[in-house]
């Protein structure tokens, strides 16, 4: 009921006008992180797995932006907001070209955190138990860009063949736009996507931009209940020309994300 | 008669033995004068005879000349003309003899006055009323409310009567075949006249209706000061809580106003948090027994019919025996006895549709019955302005409903009252989301929810001189259930609930009094929720759940809580108005089937009046309260089974001063100390050989300590009004060695005024003005993005460091009151925050939280209202 109660409050005084939308991209901001493969599944005879992680890591300013990244030491899952990692709570993941890292289960340092933790896990099932079903790896990361940074976390599942192979990234084609872009005008923008390879997968979208007005932050092709959503969102150019940059992002919820970028003018 | 007359006479002469003064001043004598001696009656005077067809007193003054021989001569009247008297007088002047007057030894003749006072015969004597039949009876009922008046005399010619306590009277032997003026003249009414004429031989049967000089639509109750067994104790009858300001003539909202209690709502009422205990420490009850929901959607209107209720009791702490597993405050909610004429109104607002109907059942003494129901129409407004093509549908419109069912019965005579009452109350709310929350990426599609309760009540009452029995039991279903997006919560609840308590007065001193308390929740729980969406005391000022975090997956599973309680407690008067109250409860909780604990707590209680005078009251407590767990905390997935009830230990010193008649002053200070408090750990234990959180534990701690001061001016004719002001310090150590933080709703400044008047022009005026500390607030210090979620971390600083702006509000209530004969109807607008000041509320921020706001709280809303009652 307090929930209900906010909301309508909310409802009747509307929210305080003035402060940055997330879907406005005015600094610098991480959009989103792909790892490929997106799940690290466990292969009997086949090694230990690895994945890539690459950052849609993006600045209006142009400044050059340096990604770090990091495995957490940590296996909740859910980290506290103040988790040093990248730092004295991570283990520094390789390099693996311009704003990604490469996250190899078998790098020994990897292997030796992963001994200790199960040695004290205290159900005494260990990490194994819960690897059919999946248990989660936590990663953080720090964006740089001249003076300003941005940390965060990201989450890896690491799990047995049990349930299937490693799913694979959602894959974006297009971000079609209805009509010409000249300013002030309303145009609606709906991403297009390559079939997908289960379709129980729930796909998110979201959407960015340097200038004009986005209808909504984000959009679904299911909501969580199971209706069928919209995936467009409007844009509405801003007054004046000149170009601007679209981001889209789509994430299918189980770990696979890609992302797509457009720039258009606006005249 | 006769002897009568002749005593007067006699008085008069013996009044002559000095005469009158004549205006005429004598001249002085030449030489020394010789003694004088004046005349004297020499026999009884002669009675003067009334003359017939005169009804009034009279008194004729004669002037005599009194001769040598004592005989009057040539008398003359010297008073004003009356000539049946004067005739009379002068008759009976004539057979006066007197002693002659002396000068000396010589008798001489001398002028002198007397006087005949006529006395007023006595009315003839009439048959003796009773024996008169009665030829004019009827009844007096109040215009509008046509509420019977009792104790008013009705007056016609030269008869008059006092009405019953039915209204009713009757006149005998009036006047028959002519006009009779009926007058009834009665405080707080206007002049009433009639003129009937009462058929020879016939009786008129007659219903005067009084207007009265101010309107109140209220059935005025006189009841002796309820017995106290609470040190703080505040009343405030249905007639000051219906036209406060703000409330929306919602009674339970009032509470909000009394000292002691937080603000927790912007629109009033919301959790009741009172003396600064968190919500759930504090509860209403209604007739002995808790309400799960007090109000509708939190805090719209309550769920009970405001028309049924007596009276509010709110007790802040120190609160008696009888009332066990809580640790906070209490409301006691009473109804009032149905009427047994018939009664009802109708009302109308902008949200919502109210009516009820009552009056005794005919043909069955004592039998009498209510029906009341209410619903709100918010569903079909939002259905009409809600657009069918944006990203928020609604799927259930919100709205809501409650009803309630009444039936009293006492049998003329019996010391028996038997009472049953139904309860029902819905909520209901759909929306679909079509696009994914920008805050919370996972919450899109339905947000379903839906409360509601029924209860049966049947209460049985047993009375006898110095000692009663009073029993309720109760029987409750409860739902709870909501859905959010990928949340879900479902809670079917079948309580039993009994109470039963025993009084004895041995005598005017000493008083005992015991009973039990028990309560049996039996729930079946489901729930996919994350588990910082299950917000503890310390979360609220927090900017929700993370999204990121582990979801809870419970089956619907059966969990029951017992807790049985039994008390006792003396009322002892050591001196003369010094009244102590020892008082102890034992109470047990009782956990299962699932991992089944039982835990118990014996509380010792004390509390003491002094009555120094009729104006001033010192009082004392000090007590322990306990409170078991609830709301999931000793429940497996949600809490911990072993979990212990939290304890209070509670003390309050004050007193009370009525310096005038219907002024009431009172200060208290209290200090609470809090231990065993439940709180979130991050332990794990082994139970069976499994290690599993143990996510709670007992380690919190606390203090409340703080200073309540009341000026009243309870309810006359016209004028009631408070002032309460609370000062008031809440806080929390979460775990041994952290820091001490302030409770989540700790205000340390809350000052209320409420002044409301009526005018004799039916208008009535209601102002209330609030000034309170905001809230504390959890700063944040900056936030980690979620890359899985495309969302923000926050990350906190200390909790409950900051504070909020000062709160102040100003409502307005203004009523007019149009009376017709059968029924009354009132208009009303309440305004709240009049002066249109955007509260702050709390604190939002930019998705990132690199930017801060206030989220500003409501505008200037008024409401409007029309309510007809018969």
């Amino acid at each position: 009921m307090r929930l209900l109660l906010l909301a309508l409050a909310f409802v009747l005084a509307g929210c305080p006008s003035g402060l940055e939308e997330q879907q406005h991209i005015s600094k610098l901001r991480v959009l989103g992180v792909r790892a490929d493969p997106p799940e690290l599944v466990l292969v009997p005879d086949a090694g230990l797995p690895a994945t890539t992680l690459t950052a849609l890591a993006v600045d209006p300013s142009g400044a050059a932006i340096s990604m770090r990244y990091a495995l957490c030491l940590d296996l909740s899952g859910v980290p506290s907001a103040t988790l040093p990692c990248p730092g004295t709570a991570g283990l520094d993941l390789p390099d693996a070209g311009p704003l990604a890292a490469r996250l190899d289960l078998s790098d020994p340092r990897i292997l030796a955190f992963a001994a200790t933790a199960d040695a004290g896990s205290a159900d005494g099932g260990g990490i194994a138990a819960a690897l059919d079903d999946g248990v989660p790896l936590l990663y953080g990361f720090q964006a740089a860009a001249g003076d300003a940074r941005l940390d965060g976390f990201g989450t890896l599942t690491l799990r047995t063949g049990k349930r299937g192979p490693a799913g694979v990234n959602p894959e974006l084609l297009a971000l079609d736009i209805d009509g010409g872009v000249s300013a002030g005008a309303t145009v609606r923008l709906t991403p297009v996507t390559a079939p997908k390879d289960d379709n129980s997968k729930r796909y998110g979208f979201t959407f960015f931009a340097t200038g004009g007005e986005l209808s909504s932050l984000r959009s679904t092709d299911t909501t969580a209940t199971g209706e069928s959503a919209p995936t467009w969102v409007d844009w509405t150019a801003p007054d004046a020309g000149g170009p601007i940059t679209l981001w889209l992002v789509v994430r299918d919820g189980r770990g696979g994300t890609a992302f797509l970028e457009r720039k258009v003018t606006v005249k | 008669m006769r002897r009568a007359l002749a005593l007067l006479a006699v008085l008069s002469s013996a009044a002559l033995a000095q005469p009158v003064p004549d205006p005429v001043r004598e001249k002085p004598p030449e030489q020394a004068p010789e003694p004088l001696t004046p005349p004297r009656l020499l026999e009884p005077a002669p009675t003067a005879a009334y003359p017939p067809g005169e009804t009034g007193a009279a008194r004729v003054v004669l002037q005599l000349d009194i001769d040598a021989q004592g005989v009057p001569q040539d008398p003359k009247v010297l008073s004003a003309p009356q000539p049946a008297f004067d005739k009379a007088a002068l008759a009976a002047a004539r057979l006066l003899r007197f002693e002659p007057a002396r000068r000396g030894a010589m008798a001489i003749a001398v002028r002198i006055q007397y006087a005949f006072n006529f006395a007023a015969p006595p009315p003839p004597p009439k048959r003796a009323a009773r024996d008169l039949p009665v030829n004019l009876g009827g009844q007096v009922r109040e215009r509008g409310t046509r509420r019977r008046l009792e104790g008013i005399e009705v007056t016609a010619g030269d008869q008059s009567a006092l009405t019953g306590k039915d209204g009713r009277f009757q006149l005998r032997g009036l006047p028959e075949d002519e006009p009779v003026e009926v007058v009834i003249a009665a405080p707080g009414y206007e002049r009433f006249t009639a003129r009937e004429t009462i058929p020879r031989g016939q009786s008129l049967d007659v219903e005067y209706r009084l207007q009265p000089e101010y309107s109140n639509p209220y059935e005025a109750t006189v009841e002796g000061e309820r017995q106290r067994r609470e040190i703080s104790r505040t009343t405030l009858s249905r007639e000051e809580t219906d036209r406060v300001p703000g409330a929306q003539g919602d009674a339970v909202k009032i509470i909000e106003d009394l000292p002691g209690v937080a603000r927790t709502s912007p629109i009033g009422g919301g959790a009741l948090v009172i003396r600064g205990s968190k919500p759930g420490d504090s509860l209403v009850y209604l007739d002995g027994e808790p309400i799960p929901l007090l109000f509708h959607f939190g805090a719209l209107s309550s769920t009970f019919n405001p028309d049924l209720l007596e009276a509010i009791d709110y007790i802040p702490g120190n609160f008696s025996a009888s009332y066990g597993d809580l640790t906070g405050g209490l409301v006691e909610v009473r109804t009032r006895k149905l009427r047994d004429d018939p009664h009802g109104y109708a009302n109308l607002n902008l949200l919502e549709a109210s009516a009820l109907v009552e009056g005794a059942v005919p043909e069955v003494p004592g039998l009498s019955l209510a029906l009341a129901g209410r619903r709100s129409y918010i569903d079909y407004i939002l259905k009409a302005v809600i657009p069918k093509d944006g990203d928020v549908g609604l799927t259930v419109a919100p709205r809501y409903y409650d009803g309630q069912f009444r039936l009293d019965y006492q049998p003329p005579g019996s010391a028996h009252q038997l009472s049953f009452l139904a309860l029902t109350s819905d909520d209901a709310l759909g929306l679909l989301l079509s696009r994914p929350s920008a805050q919370d990426p996972n919450l899109s599609g339905s947000i379903d929810a839906e409360t509601g309760f029924q209860q049966l009540r049947l209460k049985h009452e047993w009375r006898r001189e110095g000692a009663s029995v009073t029993t309720v039991a109760m029987f409750e279903k409860l739902l709870l259930s909501f859905v959010v997006g990928p949340s879900s919560f479902s809670l079917n609840a079948h309580d039993l609930f009994l109470r039963s308590t025993a009084a004895w007065e041995v005598s005017d001193r000493l008083g005992f009094s015991a009973g039990i308390d028990v309560a049996n929740r039996r729930l079946q729980v489901g729930a996919v929720v994350r588990q910082s969406f299950l917000f503890r005391e310390g979360d609220f000022n927090r900017q929700g759940p993370r999204p990121d975090d582990a979801v809870l997956r419970l089956r619907p599973a059966l969990f029951n809580r017992l807790s049985p309680g039994a008390w006792m407690e003396a009322r002892i008067q050591l001196l003369p108005g010094l009244l102590i109250t020892p008082g102890l409860r034992a109470d047990l909780y009782r956990y299962s089937p699932r991992e089944s604990n039982t835990t118990g707590t014996v509380t010792p209680r004390l509390s003491a009046r002094w009555d120094l005078s009729p104006q001033l009251a010192l009082k004392a407590g000090l007590g322990m309260y306990s409170e078991g767990a609830r709301n999931g905390d000793a429940a497996q997935p949600f809490g911990n089974p072993g979990i212990q009830p939290e304890r209070a230990w509670q003390a309050t010193l004050g007193s009370e001063v009525r310096p005038l008649p219907g002024v009431f002053f009172s200060v208290e200070t209290f200090y609470k100390r809090l231990s065993d408090l439940i709180v979130r750990t991050s332990a794990l234990e082994t139970v069976n050989g499994v290690t599993r959180p143990q996510i709670l534990d007992n380690a919190g701690s606390g203090r409340v300590f703080g200073l309540e001061v009341l000026l009243r001016k309870e309810l006359t004719e016209r004028f009631f009004g408070w002032i309460a002001y609370t000062f008031s310090r809440s806080d929390r150590i979460d775990r041994p060695g952290e820091p001490r933080r302030l409770f989540d709703f700790d205000q340390t400044h809350n000052l209320t005024a409420i002044a409301s008047y009526r005018f004799a022009s039916h208008w009535q005026l209601g102002i209330r003005e609030r000034i309170i500390s905001g809230n504390p607030d959890t700063p944040v210090i900056g936030s980690r993005y979620l890359a899985n979620f495309d969302a923000y971390l926050p990350v906190y600083g200390p909790t409950n460091s900051l504070r909020l702006p000062v709160f102040h509000q100003l409502d307005v209530r203004i009523d007019r009151t149009w009376t017709f004969d059968s029924w009354l109807l009132d208009a009303y607008l309440d305004v709240l925050n009049t002066y249109n000041h955007r509260s702050i509320e709390g604190s939002v921020f930019s998705y990132d939280f690199s930017q801060h706001a206030y989220f500003q709280g409501l505008p200037v809303i008024p409401t409007l209202g029309v309510k007809g009652s018969f």
